[in-house]
């Protein structure tokens, strides 16, 4: 049976120029696994909440047309009948937990709707065992990890019963071990149970076997609606930057020289199904060069440094890096790549061990790093401390620095020319993180360090920030730390991998790609050959 | 009796009097999260202040708070502000006469705060209205106090006499004045800025408050 | 919320019983005027309690402070008051306050209101120890709930938003932003300019914070409740033995015990009988409160 369906839905946010979704007429059959895609703001988001009914009741503006749910219009249900069909998960785990006790937060949504005690306690035992919850229930929220808590908000939303589960790029902050076990729940929740899910998603290389059907979003319109086997089709035939809604190893497939185009395959399985072959497996072309001596910019040598007294999180750590390298840093989380960026950048300091600039040796002054070495933090939002973008990028240059930019150059390097006299918060996610690059590029660093600059970022925008990075005038090399192994693909002409505060794997990325395991993007993963010895 | 539990009574009184009608008020969860996140941030503001006695920054952000957001929302920040430190530092058997003060505290700038023409921001860029606020927080320095005080009064047992109350005021005069000259010099260097930022969020409250349905059968809601 | 260990026997009971104990004592502390004998019993009475349970260990800090601010009182209102006889000082006179004088009589009366202090002071001290702040919050939860869960939250976001800050503060530093020298002013202004990113942050997340109370059903209607307390019969007959120093305090007051007047000049009608109330009311008081600290043994 239908159970949501649209109806030339056109919405407008307050205050919009444009409409945030134009004529959507689109109905989900009840058991569905729908995959929504599409480039940031193109609509996937508002279209969710219209589903569940947030727009526009939570947001305001003017909407048109149908919202339907079960045969029944949407805005004559009471929230309560909402919320116990429709759930809405979205990405950020921090702000979805909301009291401090994981058993408080399961029972939170269950006496929302005052369901009787008995009731509670028997719904509470069946999600507690569906996610494994059993050993939680007096921890402290705050104790929790990124994933655990989005785990946790999923769970909780659960307890409802909805027979519908929305979700708004629910994997986008997570790890790969997280996500992994997110994913792994919906796709359950609806093989066994009939759940309808509909997720937006941008790493799809990890959800795209899982779709039923696809939702392809383009600036407010429903562009495609029908199968993945048709979307790959089309994409294929007329509109190629669909493409780059596809996953690594289907993209590759549908490249001139890449193989049989009649089944495409959509997961590493398949492709190698289809060539068992030897000779089709080529070595990859990749980004890396060969390897050469660099001349080396930073060296850490024996570095041991942690946060907490008498806990190291890097042991004796030696690493060094050379002008022109575009390193990726990986590992699992609480390997320390985030510390050793740190400490790279100078905001934790050492305990043991020597850090030294070209040769010169760095002490616990670290007023010298400021002009060398650029640090991009996780969250770009934070250092944003003016009204208007010029307002920030002067500020930025007043600094002391080399005065290498100019205010032009910068707002052109970071295509923010349109947006100067915006306020900083009132800017995108991508957006937002090119203004912090170009504050941080107003110091005219010669390093480069980001932290996760790829989460929540669609394929173009990924894209266009491994360009930028390609060209960054001034800087000699760049590190980023990174979970998306096809980004680092994509980037690096060096990849390390760490572990436990030690060096696992350091190289070019062929060579750490090929003997890897668990850091592997897709196309290595259909290339490799297990180990015969 | 003693006058002291008079009084204290009657405020307290009047303290679940406030509570009951913004429970039954229906909050909106928007103003609701804004309220508990304004809450948060003056417990953490109070925190590095805590050994200067009396000094803190809490008090002019909550009225600030009133002052945007209205005095229902105000007085809630106030009531929410003691609630982590005094029950995770332990930090003292006056919590509850603390939510009042500064529940009172945040509702009465709301009340400032309705004096502004219906419908213009909330800022603090004309001069008049900034120095209303300012002159507003610093006398709620005194006025803070002097609930508290009530606390020791009672205690005390001073005989209902007007000059023991003086008595009790004249002795605490220093502390007040302190918390007095803190929320001076923290509304007179930080409030218009904050303000700005606080009205922004204000602001998308305010233009989400009204869905508009067009065309189709559906009617308001 | 604490492990079960960590619990003593008061936290694991009723949150309402505990409080009602402790409320009785606020009673008795206010039932007796300020009698100084009766006051000095209760004062030794919640002493070794408080000792007892270890509440003495977070006592310095408010302690002292309070302390001082209720000799201080002492000392005005001893001054400002004219009773007494007894005169140690007679000062100027003052216009509107009148004359400034102390006598033995003013003295003692404000000393015994700073042992009265003192006894409130232990029995919030002791509240602080014996109550499980937690459930006791939670008793407001039927009344008021969306107060009681804002205030979660709010409570909730506290760590988080702290953890917020010193991430910007790191993001700050590492931009070379920090003022190098430890001038007062500047460090203020300096803290006050992270705090700007941290409230945009912050408000900018209570949209989604919004969002997710929407999602869980928050306001949609009558709320139930997951959190049971229970009342054990042995707390019952705790609060029964409560009865049983009241009463008495009250029949004693009936017949002429507890009178004390420090105006014009002490008087004490009856040393040896108000002794004799004093012991019989001491040992009544103790048994509810011995009544239940056995329950740990059980």
């Amino acid at each position: 049976m239908v159970l949501c369906s649209c109806e030339q839905l056109t919405y407008q946010y307050p205050e919009a120029e444009q409409p945030a979704l134009q004529n959507i007429q689109v109905k989900i059959e009840e058991g569905e696994f729908v995959l929504l895609l599409g480039a940031s703001g193109s609509g996937k988001s508002t279209f969710l909440r219209a589903l569940n009914g947030l727009v526009p009741r939570f947001y305001g503006g003017t909407i048109s047309g149908n919202v339907m749910f079960a045969g029944k219009e949407l805005h004559t249900l009471s929230q309560r009948e909402v919320v116990r069909s429709l759930a809405l998960l979205n990405q950020d785990p921090e702000r979805q937990i909301l009291l401090d006790t994981v058993e408080r937060e399961l029972v939170f949504a269950m006496e929302n709707i005052g369901l009787p005690w008995t009731e509670m306690r028997s719904r509470l035992a069946e999600i507690s065992h569906l996610f494994g919850l059993g050993d939680w229930l007096h921890r402290a929220t705050y104790t929790l990890s990124g994933g655990e808590k989005q785990r946790l908000a999923l769970a909780s939303l659960l307890t409802l019963y909805p027979r519908v589960v929305l979700l708004d790029e629910p994997t986008s902050q997570l790890d790969p071990v997280h996500a992994e076990a997110v994913l792994h729940v919906l796709r359950r929740l609806n093989e066994e149970w009939g759940l309808t899910v509909l997720m937006s998603e941008h790493r799809v290389d990890r959800c795209f076997h899982l779709a039923d059907r696809i939702l392809f979003f383009d600036q407010g319109r429903v562009a495609y609606d029908g199968s993945p086997r048709g979307f790959i089709q089309l994409a294929a035939d007329s509109v190629p930057e669909w493409q780059n809604y596809l996953p690594p190893i289907t993209r590759h497939f549908l490249k001139p020289s890449g193989g049989q185009r009649e089944h495409v395959p959509i997961t590493v399985k398949e492709a190698r199904a289809q060539s068992n072959t030897a000779e089709q497996r080529e070595p990859a072309e990749t980004a890396s060069t060969a390897a050469q001596t660099r001349a080396p910019l930073l060296v850490l040598e024996h570095g041991t440094a942690g946060y907490e007294k008498g806990r190291d999180v890097l042991h004796q750590l030696s690493y060094t890096i050379g002008a022109g390298e575009r390193i990726a840093l990986l590992g699992e989380n609480g390997a320390g790549k985030s510390t050793l960026a740190k400490v790279l950048a100078g905001a934790v300091p050492l305990r043991q061990g020597t850090l030294s600039w070209e040769g010169h040796a760095i002490h616990a002054n670290q007023s010298l790093m400021h002009g060398r070495i650029g640090y991009l933090s996780q969250n770009p939002s934070d250092y944003f401390l003016y009204e208007t973008v010029e307002q920030e990028l002067t500020f930025a240059l007043g600094n002391p620095g080399k005065a290498d930019w100019t205010l032009a150059a910068l707002l052109d390097v970071t295509g923010l020319s349109l947006y100067r006299d915006r306020h900083p918060h009132d800017l995108s996610g991508g957006e937002r993180q090119r203004l912090a690059l170009g504050i941080l590029l107003a110091a005219s660093p010669e390093l480069l360090i980001l932290d996760e600059p790829t989460r929540g970022l669609d394929q173009r925008q990924k894209d266009k920030l491994n360009h930028l990075l390609h060209q960054l005038p001034g800087v000699k090399s760049t590190v980023v730390i990174t979970h998306d192994v096809e980004f680092a693909l994509a980037y690096a002409n060096r990849v390390t991998i760490l572990y436990q505060g030690q060096i696992a794997s350091d190289g070019s990325p062929d060579a750490v790609f090929q003997h890897s395991f668990s850091f592997m993007p897709q196309l290595y993963k259909w290339r490799r050959r297990p180990e015969t010895s | 009796m003693n006058i002291g539990i008079v009084l204290l009574v009657a405020l307290l009184s009047l303290f679940a009097l406030i509570l009951l009608v913004a429970e039954k008020a229906r909050m909106d969860e928007k103003k609701l999260a804004v309220v508990a996140t304004l809450g948060s941030l003056a417990a953490i503001v109070r925190i590095p202040f805590a050994v200067l006695p009396s000094v803190q920054p809490s008090s002019f952000l909550i009225m600030l708070s009133g002052y945007i957001f209205g005095a229902r929302a105000g007085f809630l920040v106030g009531a929410i502000t003691p609630l982590f430190s005094n029950l995770f530092l332990g930090q003292g058997p006056w919590t509850v006469w603390q939510m009042l003060a500064w529940g009172l505290c945040g509702a009465s700038s709301g009340l400032l705060g309705k004096l502004r023409k219906r419908g213009a921001a909330p800022l603090l860029d004309r001069p008049g209205r900034r120095w209303l606020f300012i002159v507003h927080c610093t006398l709620w320095g005194f006025l803070y106090g002097w609930i508290m005080n009530l606390w020791i009064y009672t205690g005390m047992g001073a005989l209902a006499n007007f000059r023991t109350f003086i008595g009790l005021y004249v002795s605490s005069l220093p502390f007040d004045a302190a918390h007095a000259l803190g929320n001076f010099f923290f509304s007179a260097l930080f409030a218009q800025n904050t303000a700005r930022i606080l009205a922004r969020y204000h602001r998308r409250l305010v233009i989400a408050r009204f869905p508009a349905w067009k065309g189709g059968a559906d009617g308001e809601k | 919320m604490k492990s079960e260990a960590e619990r003593n026997v008061w936290q694991i009971a009723h949150p309402a019983i505990v409080v009602l104990h402790l409320a009785t004592q606020l009673l008795f502390a206010f039932l007796w005027e300020l009698h100084p004998l009766f006051l000095c019993g209760q004062l030794v009475l919640i002493a070794v309690w408080a000792k007892q349970e270890g509440a003495f260990a977070q006592l310095r800090p408010f302690f002292a402070m309070t302390l001082l601010f209720g000799f201080a009182y002492l000392c005005l209102n001893t001054l400002v008051l004219h009773e007494g006889r007894t005169y140690l000082w007679k000062g100027p006179i003052l216009p509107y306050l009148g004359r400034l004088d102390a006598t033995v009589e003013e003295l003692s009366y404000s000393l015994c209101g700073v042992i009265r202090l003192v006894i409130l002071l232990l029995v919030s001290q002791l509240f602080q120890r014996l109550v499980d702040h937690d459930r006791f919050f939670f008793l407001f939860a039927e009344a008021a709930p969306r107060f009681v869960t804002t205030a979660l939250l709010s409570i909730r976001l506290v760590p988080f938003l702290q953890h917020e800050y010193r991430r910007i503060r790191e993001t700050a530093k590492l931009r070379g932003l920090e003022p190098q020298r430890a001038n007062g002013l500047g460090q203020v202004r300096y803290s006050w300019l992270l705090l700007r990113p941290l409230l945009h942050s912050a408000l900018e997340g209570a949209w989604l914070t919004a969002e997710t109370l929407y999602a869980r059903g928050f306001g949609s209607g009558k709320r139930s409740s997951y959190q049971r307390m229970a009342l054990r019969p042995r707390e019952k007959t705790g609060v029964l033995l409560l009865l049983l120093p009241f009463a008495f305090a009250l029949y004693a007051k009936g017949l002429g015990v507890g009178q004390f007047a420090f105006f014009p000049l002490f008087s004490w009608p009856d040393p040896l009988g108000d002794l004799f109330g004093l012991g019989c009311f001491l040992l009544l008081s103790i048994v509810p409160i011995i009544w239940f600290r056995r329950g740990e043994e059980m």
